[in-house]
């Protein structure tokens, strides 16, 4: 049986708004197996945002258990946990957040630039990667040069240029034509079936679910039982 | 990590260009102000091991003192040699040909200023006839003055114009100055038997203190006191007279600093606060807070240095190039930007550099990621 790669007990995160406590996630027990595609879906302001980034480490919960790939990352340090997303985590945003004055190679290159890896391999790394995306011919080009299908394949090859186990991905398709999702969508589904990645991505678009192996909803921060 | 920054700095490079460029006019300025403060208050470097003090009345250097003190003051022990000197305060032709010419005693004056060395038939020259006077090789270039020229001193408070004959050009010592006899002014203003202040050299440069005592205790309580002090305390004497020139030049100099710091603290701002997202995305990639606000301090850095090594940089070139020390007089003889004085400006702009951006850099390197995230620039 494949181990636990996200393992949420109980979990709930709420926001203060000056005098009010808003609570975006209540209650949420959460199981995710290594190698999982896992979609969460839901409406605006279900929630899906904020789970994904309190598992990515980028946000931390108010209560309850949480242990991604063994580590209970809301204990870490703000460095301690920097390092352990470097390491284990690669990101994917709706819109694609490349540093515009760095070029494809230098963005994927950036994650890489925090490890010991010398100049030559961090090289063969980034190659790899772009050419992993379909991107290899492009390494030259600045963001601006590059349509949003390419940006969006640039930062997935940023994400999993350091070989993380888990990629998360927020709304990948969300600013992309129907062609270009498909392109991006595809790549995640090779990097979960072929390279054994587990993909935890939040969507509105039912097609993209289609390429997840589990799909979850989420409804007014609360995760909604498992549809057989 | 330097590649980053400079990619960044160069992102906006109309806005880097015109901070750098104004942090550059405003350390030339400083540095400027500071060569001026630091003449100013260190007028000559080497000052306390030259073996020459002046003797003044106590009540300050406007006031006249007898003649027949020069006498005295050459029996004291330690007194290697005695000379008189009255400033005289004309100019030569024009207004602007402003120099020092004093009226001295011809006899002991070079023995006093004996770092002055002049050849002996003009010296001779120079002691045997009334209306002689000596010019220092520097003035002397300075107006194209030849040995014999009749040279005739207008404009001064006396109330009578010298006229010379150039018997001598000497060299070294305070070679901006031109000298001509006492006995000549003593005349013409009907022997009055005054003079200025008196040039003294000791045998010996450590005996400064135990001389100085002696001179001034021979003529305690009587109506004409004296102070006698070193050179470069008489020259701050000489300065504190125009008032607080350095008060004002350090006042100007802050406001400069503190321009300096609205400059580059303004354009850090607006860089930060452009790029809170891009910060959130590489802490999302594992950068710690520690990279975030080194990489933006290193901006700050490497753009105020920047316009360091060029404001300041061309202060010193300009001023080099201008050769001031060979122009300048008296307060301002060794004007020059010093080694401490570039220090100095190189430290206020690393200093700048570092509180402009420390803030900005530390709010982008805490905020939180995800709320970081949404922000839009």
């Amino acid at each position: 049986m494949a181990k636990s790669v996200v393992e949420i007990k109980n979990l709930s995160k709420i926001f203060q708004r000056d005098s009010f406590s808003v609570a975006a996630l209540e209650s949420i027990d959460l199981d995710v197996k290594e190698g999982e595609f896992l979609c969460l879906m839901g409406p605006s302001g279900s929630g899906k945002t904020t789970l994904l980034n309190i598992i990515a480490g980028i946000d931390r919960p108010t209560g309850g258990e949480l242990h991604v790939l063994g580590e209970d990352i809301a204990t870490l340090s703000e460095d301690a946990l920097a390092t352990w997303r470097n390491v284990h985590v690669g990101f994917v945003f709706q819109t694609f957040n490349l540093i515009p004055v760095l070029t494809a190679y230098e963005n994927v290159e950036l994650p890489l630039l925090l490890t010991k890896l010398s100049a030559a391999e961090r090289k063969e790394h980034v190659l790899m990667a772009l050419k992993l995306v379909g991107l290899a011919d492009r390494i030259d080009h600045y963001p601006r040069q590059l349509s949003g299908g390419q940006e969006q394949r640039v930062a997935i090859a940023r994400a999993i240029v350091t070989d993380p186990t888990l990629v998360v991905a927020d709304e990948p398709t969300g600013d992309l034509d129907a062609y270009s999702a498909d392109e991006v969508l595809d790549i995640l589904s090779r990097l979960n079936r072929d390279f054994k990645k587990t993909i935890l991505m939040v969507t509105h678009d039912p097609r993209a679910a289609h390429h997840a192996t589990v799909v979850r909803h989420l409804e007014k921060g609360q995760l909604l039982p498992v549809e057989n | 990590m330097w590649r980053l920054v400079l990619k960044n700095l160069l992102r906006n490079k109309r806005r880097s260009f015109l901070t750098g460029t104004s942090v550059a006019v405003s350390l030339f300025l400083l540095s400027s102000l500071a060569m001026v403060y630091t003449a100013l208050g260190k007028p000559l470097e080497n000052a306390d091991s030259i073996p020459i003090m002046m003797v003044r009345r106590a009540t300050g250097i406007v006031f006249p003192m007898p003649a027949s003190y020069g006498a005295r003051i050459r029996e004291v022990p330690g007194v290697a040699a005695c000379a008189s000197l009255s400033w005289f305060g004309g100019y030569w032709k024009d207004p602007a040909n402003m120099f020092a010419n004093l009226a001295v005693d011809p006899e002991n004056v070079f023995k006093v200023q004996f770092a002055s060395t002049i050849p002996p038939d003009q010296l001779e020259a120079f002691q045997r006839e009334r209306t002689a006077a000596v010019a220092g090789r520097r003035l002397a270039e300075k107006f194209g003055w030849k040995v014999g020229d009749k040279i005739t001193l207008l404009g001064s408070l006396w109330g009578f114009n010298p006229e010379l004959t150039l018997r001598g050009i000497f060299s070294g010592g305070p070679d901006d100055q031109l000298w001509f006899h006492w006995e000549y002014l003593n005349e013409a203003i009907g022997r009055m038997n005054v003079v200025g202040l008196y040039w003294i050299r000791l045998e010996k440069p450590e005996m400064a203190s135990r001389v100085g005592e002696a001179i001034d205790a021979m003529f305690r309580n009587t109506p004409n006191e004296t102070k006698t002090e070193s050179l470069s305390a008489f020259m701050l004497n000489f300065i504190a007279m125009l008032g607080n020139v350095r008060g004002i030049i350090l006042l100007i100099g802050s406001a400069v600093t503190f321009a300096i710091l609205l400059i580059v603290a303004n354009t850090m701002a607006m860089s930060v606060r452009e790029r809170i997202s891009e910060a959130a995305i590489m802490r999302s990639l594992g950068f710690r807070p520690a990279h975030i606000l080194r990489l933006f301090v290193g901006e700050s850095l490497l753009l105020t240095l920047a316009g360091a090594l060029l404001g300041i940089g061309g202060a010193k070139l300009l001023y080099d190039s201008l050769r001031l020390t060979q122009i300048g007089q008296f307060a301002f003889a060794d004007l020059r930007l010093r080694p401490e004085t570039l220090a100095l400006c190189f430290g206020i702009a690393l200093s700048v550099a570092l509180l402009a951006a420390t803030w900005p850099a530390y709010r982008a390197a805490r905020t939180n990621i995800a709320v970081a995230l949404r922000h839009t620039g």
